[in-house]
């Protein structure tokens, strides 16, 4: 294992009585990037985390963590947010985060330094010395969020870190991952919320029914699909246009047309087919989003085949 | 096993459990408890009869000769505290005692003492005291003391005997009884020795069992509050479980420090310090030691496998059952250290340290056999190891296991897994 992997599953497999929650699943997370896992509902995103934490033990493969053969050897050097989480509700909000700290072998002499300058960095300074209870939910994600990562850890995993935040603690913790991959740390993270994936995520794995269906570089993906969809607007004859033999569908848009073309064809070729018989005002080739990638993925991963024929295109 | 993070855990769980009011509770009302009890007992023991309110018997004396004798003996009427009222022997003895008993009803008798006409006769009819107090009421004892003097002093005469001369002959040996120390026993150290024994098991049952079901709390609120995978995230099951254990052993044991000061204070106070040994110390805190590790490490199990008091506590009940038999048994096993039933008792894991202790410091513990205190402790160890195995195996599991409670082929399945 090379020194530049932080996470690397190999044919990992889970099942709960007969439910099979994680099948097969291969998986290598480079270091030093922010790797997204997606999926809907039961997907077996937090099985497969917790395999990762070493809380859940795999039935059949292969897990390595930052080179080491189980997570419970790393674990000090691995900050974790799952999903299911809470706070000690009696406890001060310092004192938590020292609990939480020494818990992962930092020093208590560090972390007297460390804890007012976090708690300052978000903007929690002044309720240091308040009881968790007395802070609102917002507030308790953001100190379970500085707990998973007071111990500067190498790798961190959040699961679902964005749920239930209002936009500007979104921000804030949008924010706070961004900066741990520019200091040199890996974040593996699971969400629904597509648009925060696509913005934050260098790469992303698509989870559904436990298998695996997409993975790979946000970028990569989003080329791998096909730019089927264009709009324009011409000046000229617009009945004309369904007339196109490359041209599947046509509809109204904004002022416009957002023709969906035939499979197989180069949005240029319209182009300059167009531009041969009329005006050409605007042409767009709309860029799929994440969300309709992962829609799209997950509907075909439905049926086997096609479940099948989609990890052909994730390889 | 890292020891920085038990220590980290473990200074949590003290902490935080000695900052609450219940604890705050717990250290202060057993000192005054003991307080009051000693001092309720030694007023109880020092009042004399005499200081005693005025009780009024009537007597209806059908053999028409017992009830003038009575009054002989006890020349003013009265006797202590005792004031004896004879009916009218003109009366129908019948009515008369149902008019008496209705005094007793009303209170204005202590009680009715019917005198059966054949009381002197071989085949004699028993005399009846109707009285309003329960059993065990000393002044029954009194009234039958009483009774059997004057009848004795008539079959005397009857005899044709001397009654002083034959109460003469007949007058009790003096009999003493001293302890190993040559003290005189009086009644009210009678008590303490009995009482030791049961003060140590008291407190070890409170420090073990009582302050162990903190644990099955703070394991509860772990749970319910979703904190659990953060820290199984940065410690082992074995660590997390360890670290709480020690520190409301630590709770434990700083409650148990206090109390038995306390306690310890109390008996010099009463000058009956020399009841506590050394050695006895000595004991009660290793069996203290053993039985805190069996009973939390089965309560930090069940408080893993639940997810709610309710569920913990309905699944606590055939611990809890177990545990009370010493409380049931301690006079017996106090006054037989040696019997069969005491001896395997004290073999049974869950009971031997308060069987164990209750054995060793009551009065006859010296004549506990020494295999048998080498042998208890030994056996506990072994159980303590195992129980503390498997509870760390349910432990582990039950952490992330939310929804229904388990049953026991579930937690054999955990233990198994």
């Amino acid at each position: 294992m090379t020194k530049s992997v932080a996470v690397r599953m190999e044919q990992v497999d889970k099942s709960f009585g007969s439910v099979r929650a994680v099948q097969g699943l291969d998986l290598t997370v480079p270091a030093g990037c922010i790797y997204g896992v997606l999926g809907p509902n039961g997907a077996g995103k937090t099985t497969a985390i917790r395999m990762l934490m070493d809380i859940v033990a795999p039935d059949h493969g292969r897990i390595e963590m930052l080179g080491a053969a189980t997570a419970s050897s790393v674990k000090d050097r691995v900050g974790y947010l799952p999903e299911e989480r809470g706070l000690y509700r009696k406890m001060r909000v310092a004192d938590t985060l020292r609990y939480l700290g020494q818990i992962k072998g930092v020093p208590a002499r560090v972390l007297r330094e460390a804890i007012p300058a976090r708690l300052e960095a978000i903007g929690l300074a002044s309720w240091a010395s308040h009881r968790v209870d007395e802070l609102s939910k917002g507030m308790q994600q953001k100190i379970q969020f500085l707990g998973a990562v007071i111990s500067d850890p190498e790798l961190v995993i959040l699961d679902e870190p964005f749920a239930g935040l209002d936009p500007i603690n979104l921000e804030a913790l949008t924010q706070q991952i961004l900066q741990m991959r520019a200091g040199g740390g890996t974040i593996l993270l699971s969400t629904h919320m597509m648009e925060q994936a696509q913005r934050l995520c260098d790469s992303v794995v698509l989870i559904h029914k436990g298998r695996k269906v997409l993975d790979g570089p946000v970028r990569e993906i989003l080329s791998r699909v096909d730019p089927r969809i264009v709009l324009v607007e011409i000046d000229g004859d617009e009945t004309g246009l369904p007339e196109f033999a490359m041209v599947e569908q046509v509809e109204r848009h904004n002022g416009g047309w957002q023709c969906t073309l035939a499979e197989g064809t180069d949005p240029q070729a319209f182009l300059a087919a167009l531009a041969g018989r009329c005006r050409v005002l605007r042409f767009e080739v709309k860029r799929p989003t994440l969300t309709e990638v992962f829609l799209a993925s997950v509907s075909d991963a439905t049926d086997p085949a096609a479940m099948a024929a989609g990890q052909e295109v994730a390889r | 096993m890292s020891g920085y993070k038990i220590f980290t855990v473990a200074r949590r769980e003290y902490i935080e459990t000695v900052k609450t009011k219940a604890f705050l509770l717990g250290l202060l009302l057993m000192p005054l408890m003991i307080v009051a009890v000693i001092m309720l007992s030694t007023r109880l023991s020092v009042q004399q009869p005499s200081e005693q309110k005025t009780q009024r018997l009537a007597i209806v004396d059908r053999s028409g000769r017992v009830a003038e004798r009575m009054l002989a003996q006890v020349p003013a009427g009265e006797s202590g505290s005792l004031q004896i009222e004879v009916g009218d022997p003109a009366a129908d003895p019948g009515t008369l005692l149902g008019e008496l008993q209705k005094k007793v009803h009303a209170g204005s008798l202590y009680a009715v003492l019917d005198i059966p006409a054949d009381v002197l006769a071989e085949d004699a009819s028993p005399a009846v005291l109707h009285a309003r107090g329960g059993f065990f009421d000393e002044r029954t004892y009194r009234v039958r003391g009483l009774l059997n003097d004057a009848v004795t002093h008539i079959r005397y005469e009857d005899a044709g005997l001397d009654p002083d001369e034959m109460r003469k002959l007949a007058r009790p040996v003096r009999f003493e009884e001293r302890d190993m120390r040559g003290e005189r026993n009086r009644p009210d150290k009678q008590m303490a020795t009995m009482m030791t024994p049961f003060a140590f098991l008291f407190l070890l049952f409170m420090g073990v069992f009582g302050v162990s079901q903190g644990l099955l709390t703070s394991v509860i609120e772990e749970k319910s509050s979703r904190i659990v995978e953060v820290l199984l995230s940065a410690l082992s099951p074995l660590e997390l479980m360890t670290g709480k254990i020690l520190g409301i052993a630590g709770v434990g044991f700083t409650l148990v420090l206090v109390w038995t000061s306390v306690a310890y204070g109390a008996a010099i106070w009463k000058g009956v310090e020399h009841l506590v040994q050394i050695q006895h110390i000595g004991l009660f805190l290793m069996y203290y030691v053993l039985g805190f590790l069996l009973i939390a490490s089965v309560l930090a199990a069940l408080g893993a496998a639940c997810n709610t008091l309710k569920e913990a506590q309905s699944l606590m009940s055939p611990v809890t059952f177990v545990l009370i038999v010493p409380m049931i048994c301690w006079f017996y096993i106090t006054r037989s250290p040696n019997s069969t039933f005491s001896t395997l008792l004290s073999f049974f894991p869950p009971l031997t340290p308060f069987v164990m202790i209750l054995r060793l410091v009551s009065p006859e513990g010296d004549g506990v056999p020494l295999w048998q205190q080498i042998a208890a402790p030994c056996w506990l160890t072994i159980w303590v190891v195992l129980v503390v195995w498997v509870a760390s195996r349910v432990f582990r599991v039950g952490l992330l296991m939310y929804g229904k409670a388990p049953g026991l082929r579930e937690l054999v399945r955990w233990v198994r897994y």
